[in-house]
């Protein structure tokens, strides 16, 4: 126990490392995963065919294999357009590739969150001459949102605790931290050093899910499932915020 | 002289159809619809299933996009072949639809279903739509349920909100899509009395549907479709009590036994 507190310090200046990967990573992925479930769904057939090649590639490698080619291919294609990369943060490395990998999965769950949505509301919103962004940003996204963050939000968690992989290439997280302290101390009081990491990932994910719940029932505040299950929280929302 | 006069019954015509072909592959579906129908009329469509009334419906709005022909709303003419997103919506905001499945909004409360178009496609502001929203709704008799989700109304709820979100609009023709197909038998009835209700006011209004009973009542034309082309065409007297077409006795006499 004493060895624990005596690492905690060490292990907590870690952890904006981890937040920084994990939070940018997630952001471009969310905007790439976008595009990609875009392709999909859509009619134009090169872009479905170059997202589901893309898609099967990500979901089929293993994602220290993805992080090596990125780190070894960009700098190699930043040579050829005449920029310097001797300079960069290997974290640029691990949030580019864990970006480009978190994006597959992203978009296969907010396919899945399109297609469960009833398409019905899609003609209703044109019927009354909304455009296809207005349709999207009032209809279908708030609704595909709701769909999608509980399982957004499980492969964020995957993805936070993928970020200890960055060890490969250099960029410490709280895993890398603890890694790197147990070699230090030749291995004195290592259980308790990697037990304390993984308590700490797992709070870390208790909060997310805890954060996700609270927002996917404000968000399926509408939907019978919820009004069943959560009859009182809906009317509290109802007599709060439900009126416009 | 006579020009003048044409121009002032052209004036009265509020949908127009040229030509209207469909095609779904190799099934078509539309096989040149020539139809004009003047303000204030309440059309009823009839035909068995099958016979295009609801793609012709659907073609109004572009929801479905007819491969050849013209539309014509209160003087605005969109040709489907080469119609831009732009004419399009213009087209959209002159029309409302109500559709067999309700579709509402379901992250939306009835209220907020009503709202949307005016605000999002009209651009006005929340207070002043909301009054207007409040009205509609309470003209359908939900004046009690500006609040409920759609998942806490029954069918026939949900489609009367889907009326009132028509109607908010002021559009120039409503067009109905077998607003009473989906419902529960004892829910029929108020479905109904809210469109006669509707159509008392004078709007134009296109309605698909079975309920032959409701047709007779509430329809000024009735108009008979078999395979993509108007059969026949005349009030409901005419149409339903003394149909002059082989094909139209036979579907009525069917429907009626």
């Amino acid at each position: 126990m004493k060895i624990m507190i005596e690492y905690f310090p060490y292990l907590v200046k870690a952890l904006p490392m981890t937040f920084y990967i994990l939070f940018t990573s997630v952001f471009l992925a969310l905007i790439l995963a976008l595009f990609l479930t875009w392709a999909k769904v859509g009619k134009n057939k090169i872009a479905k065919a170059f997202a589901s090649v893309y898609i099967s590639f990500m979901r089929g490698t293993p994602i220290i294999a993805q992080l090596l080619i990125v780190f070894i291919a960009v700098p190699l294609i930043m040579k050829d357009l005449g920029i310097r990369t001797n300079n960069w943060n290997n974290s640029v490395y691990a949030i580019t590739a864990f970006a480009l990998n978190e994006a597959a999965f992203f978009a296969e769950i907010f396919r899945s969150a399109y297609i469960a949505l009833d398409k019905g509301q899609i003609e209703a919103g044109q019927s009354l001459g909304m455009s296809g962004i207005q349709v999207f940003l009032r209809i279908i996204l708030p609704q595909a949102g709701a769909n999608a963050l509980p399982n957004t939000t499980n492969m964020t968690i995957e993805l936070m605790k993928n970020t200890s992989l960055g060890m490969a290439i250099g960029v410490y997280d709280i895993m890398g931290k603890a890694t790197q302290l147990a070699l230090n101390n030749y291995g004195v009081g290592q259980r308790e050093l990697f037990f304390e990491v993984s308590i700490m990932f797992w709070m870390i994910g208790l909060g997310f899910m805890f954060l996700t719940n609270r927002l996917v029932d404000y968000l399926n505040r509408g939907t019978s499932e919820h009004i069943g299950k959560n009859n009182r929280l809906f009317k509290r929302l109802q007599v709060k915020g439900g009126r416009v | 002289m006579e020009v003048s006069q044409e121009v002032k019954n052209e004036k009265k015509i509020m949908v127009k159809l040229e030509c209207m072909h469909k095609a779904f592959g190799s099934n078509k579906v539309l096989n040149g619809v020539d139809l004009q129908i003047r303000k204030g009329e309440v059309v009823v469509i009839l035909g068995p299933s099958g016979s295009g009334k609801t793609t012709l419906l659907r073609c109004i709005n572009f929801l479905e996009r007819a491969n050849q022909g013209k539309v014509t709303v209160n003087q605005y003419t969109v040709d489907c072949k080469k119609a831009s997103n732009e004419r399009i919506r213009t087209l959209r905001t002159k029309t409302a639809m109500v559709f067999q499945q309700y579709n509402l909004f379901r992250n939306k409360t009835a209220l907020q279903n009503v709202m949307e178009g005016l605000i999002i496609v009209r651009g006005m502001k929340k207070c002043d739509a909301k009054v207007f929203s409040e009205q509609a709704l309470e003209r359908v008799g939900l004046a009690d349920k500006f609040d409920f989700y759609p998942s806490q109304l029954s069918g026939g709820q949900q489609q009367r909100v889907g009326i009132a979100r028509a109607i908010v609009m002021q559009p120039e023709v409503i067009l109905l899509d077998e607003p009473t197909s989906a419902l529960d038998p004892e829910l029929v009835g108020e479905v109904l009395g809210t469109i006669k209700e509707v159509a008392k006011s004078g709007i134009t209004m296109i309605i698909v549907t079975h309920e032959i009973a409701f047709a007779k009542e509430v329809a000024s034309r009735v108009i008979f479709m078999e395979g993509g082309v108007v059969v026949e065409d005349g009030t409901p007297e005419e149409v339903i009590n003394h149909p002059k077409e082989l094909r139209t006795k036979q579907f009525l006499s069917r429907i009626h036994s």
